[in-house]
């Protein structure tokens, strides 16, 4: 799946205002032009096994029995997901997100709000899934999250 | 001049049931220093508001209209819109007349085991009628968050140490659901382009080839984190435990929450993935029907293992929403609209048992739930007919609404290519839950010793007595006016498999 995601950022859609962008690059001077276009696929290589390596920890340690690996393993998902959702609005550099008539192409802004909220909920849950686990912990007299060997 | 202002208000009504919650909650948190008195005659006061609003947007919808509420105004594919149509209006309905019920419970002295209580049942009713209301999917992940976070603090309210354990679960499962909900919604964003319901549906009909598959990943992603929340075989474990465990307005308000993910099923697999969405028409059709199946079956053997009443009523529930999908599975209008009757009548029987077992549990001193024989309860007679009426009405024994909701699924289901399995497992489960309930029934209230006087629990007052009756009694009314609820939901799912009048009222014409 993550591949084929690669392939659509490197594939725009014909429509969209980044396609410029790119043209625009590979009119610029050849040199600069490739440079540019490998520096966005090491980005795009980089980004995805990033989110990657990011799931994959998350999903190992959501499987820990153990309520704080549990709970690592909840944010590394999270860190994992908003970068994924970022990336949805395709890797652009320098370019504003608003309205400027002097701007060639753009940045999608949407994605960006999307991943502040998602943020801001991630963060909420975490914190309390935090309490919810210390009070486990005081009332259960374990860690385990099954709350095993009740005295 | 009238109708304009009549288009307003309209439009405007759309977003009432929204923000009279939320308004309300932020007043019940700010004025939390005043006497518990004043702030349940508020709580109440506002959920009654609630159901006056449903019916009003019922009303404003029963033409088969759509009423779009465009927040700031900003057009439809790039602003976030509330969309009525008539399901949604159904199952607010159905929401603020099972919370007002579960409230009247919770007023009468749960409420003061917690501090937030009022807060949080308000906060739950603004998820849940934000997420029948929404017509945006990352709006919709919205909601479900709002709608989560009120209920980890509903499933806690009380503490205990079986709630903690129980409720880590449900938190840590519904965070991985929400992240997977994410990973599925930033997918389409990222193929679409979109995330307004009805624009996806439109783009998901013209998608290109290669991004076929990813379209359909997204989509088999968001079915799983539906049938999460609807608790679908193999995803339903972590429900029995929260829903026995809880307190039991909680339980009560709940019986909507597995509802919420069917809804959403429903939603999209009707919107986004309907027959004629091109190259992406019934991703899930195939699915549902046998895990619908499936969840029945194991739900009705759960309840019928249970050594606890509360956890029976729980698997109950997993039962309920294996029937309705079943129902929906079908997806014919006949399949979809018997599920839609079936749905409110599921709900309030469930919310009805789970209030009443917290009242047989309150008699029974020691043995609490427990299916073991007890001492002779206070008021006996009276639990006894409420259970019985209940337990009628949760298996579908004629001639209350339950058998009707069963009878008209039986039906729709006679000319599917899968009709046997499905009259033969909905046929049987009805058998294994009719003993289940029966066995539990005869232990609660027949094989009782005599109580050894030392400790007299006074008997269930009226007042606490009401709210499981008056559930029941809208189950029971729901047969006296079966033929035109069933015609009604019949049409809901008319305008559900015809999805282009949603779209065109979202997009707007062209």
């Amino acid at each position: 799946m993550t591949r084929a995601i690669r392939r659509r950022i490197k594939h725009r859609t014909p429509e969209g205002p980044t396609d410029e962008h790119f043209t625009e690059d590979r009119a610029g001077p050849i040199a600069a032009g490739r440079r540019s276009h490998e520096g966005e696929r090491l980005m795009e290589a980089l980004l995805a096994l990033i989110i990657g390596t990011l799931t994959a920890c998350g999903v190992y340690l959501i499987l820990r029995a153990r309520t704080f690996p549990v709970l690592l393993g909840l944010t590394f998902l999270s860190y994992a997901v908003n970068l994924f959702l970022f990336a949805m609005g395709r890797l652009v550099v320098g370019r504003p997100p608003l309205i400027d008539p002097t701007a060639a192409a753009y940045t999608d802004p949407l994605p960006q709000a999307l991943v502040l909220t998602a943020i801001v909920i991630g963060f909420a849950m975490t914190a309390f899934v935090i309490m919810l686990a210390l009070k486990a912990r005081a009332e259960l007299g374990n860690d385990h999250v099954d709350g095993m060997h009740e005295p | 001049m009238r109708p304009r202002v009549d288009a307003v208000t309209t439009s405007q009504l759309v977003i009432a049931p929204v923000l009279l919650p939320v308004l309300a909650g932020i007043a019940l948190l700010l004025g939390r220093s005043l006497d518990l008195r004043w702030r349940r005659a508020f709580a109440l006061t506002c959920a009654l508001g609630q159901v006056v609003l449903a019916l009003m947007l019922t009303r404003a919808v029963a033409d088969g209209s759509v009423l779009v509420y465009a927040l700031g105004n900003w057009p439809a594919p790039f602003g976030i819109v509330l969309v009525a149509d008539r399901l949604a209006a159904w199952l607010l309905v159905t929401t603020s007349l099972l919370a007002w019920f579960a409230l009247a419970y919770g007023c009468l002295g749960s409420d003061r085991d917690g501090r937030h209580f009022h807060v949080l049942f308000q906060l739950q009713i603004f998820g849940l009628s934000g997420a029948f209301l929404t017509g945006d999917l990352f709006n919709l992940f919205v909601f479900f968050e709002v709608l989560l976070l009120a209920s980890y603090g509903l499933l806690l309210h009380g503490g205990g140490r079986r709630r903690t354990r129980a409720g880590l679960h449900y938190v840590v499962i519904n965070l991985v659901g929400s992240t997977l909900f994410l990973f599925a919604a930033g997918t389409f964003y990222g193929v679409l382009g979109t995330l307004n319901l009805a624009d996806l549906a439109v783009k998901a009909a013209a998608v290109s080839p290669q991004d076929l598959p990813l379209v359909r990943t997204a989509g088999l992603l968001l079915f799983a984190v539906f049938a999460l929340k609807a608790a679908l075989v193999p995803l339903y474990l972590w429900l029995p435990a929260a829903y026995a465990n809880t307190s039991a307005p909680a339980a009560a308000l709940f019986a909507i929450m597995t509802k919420v993910g069917a809804y959403s099923i429903l939603r999209v697999s009707t919107l986004i993935f309907g027959a004629d969405a091109g190259p992406a028409a019934n991703l899930i059709a195939d699915w549902l029907l046998p895990v619908a199946l499936l969840t029945l079956a194991v739900g009705l053997i759960g309840a019928a293992g249970s050594e606890r009443l509360r956890l029976q009523i729980a698997y109950l529930v997993v039962a309920s929403i294996g029937t309705l999908l079943t129902a929906i599975g079908l997806g014919t209008v006949s399949g979809i609209g018997a599920g839609l009757y079936y749905l409110p009548h599921s709900t309030f029987a469930a919310a009805a048992l789970f209030l009443l077992a917290d009242l047989i549990a309150g008699q029974r001193g020691e043995h609490t739930d427990r299916l073991v024989p007890g001492p002779v309860m206070g008021r006996h007679w009276v639990l006894g007919v409420l259970f019985f009426l209940g337990a009628i009405l949760i298996v579908g024994l004629p001639p209350l609404s339950g058998f009707i909701g069963k009878f008209l699924i039986l039906r729709a289901a006679l000319d599917h290519p899968a009709a046997v399995w499905v009259l033969g497992i909905v046929l049987g489960g009805g058998l294994l839950a009719l003993l289940t309930l029966a066995r539990s029934g005869s232990l609660l209230f027949y094989q009782t010793a005599e109580a050894d006087g030392g400790t007299a629990v006074p008997p269930p007052t009226w007042r606490a007595l009401a709210p499981v009756a008056a559930l029941l009694t809208l189950g029971a009314a729901m047969t006296l006016w079966a033929g035109p609820l069933s015609d009604y939901t019949a049409a809901m799912a008319d305008q559900l498999l015809q999805p282009d009048g949603y779209v065109r009222a979202v997009l707007g014409e062209g």
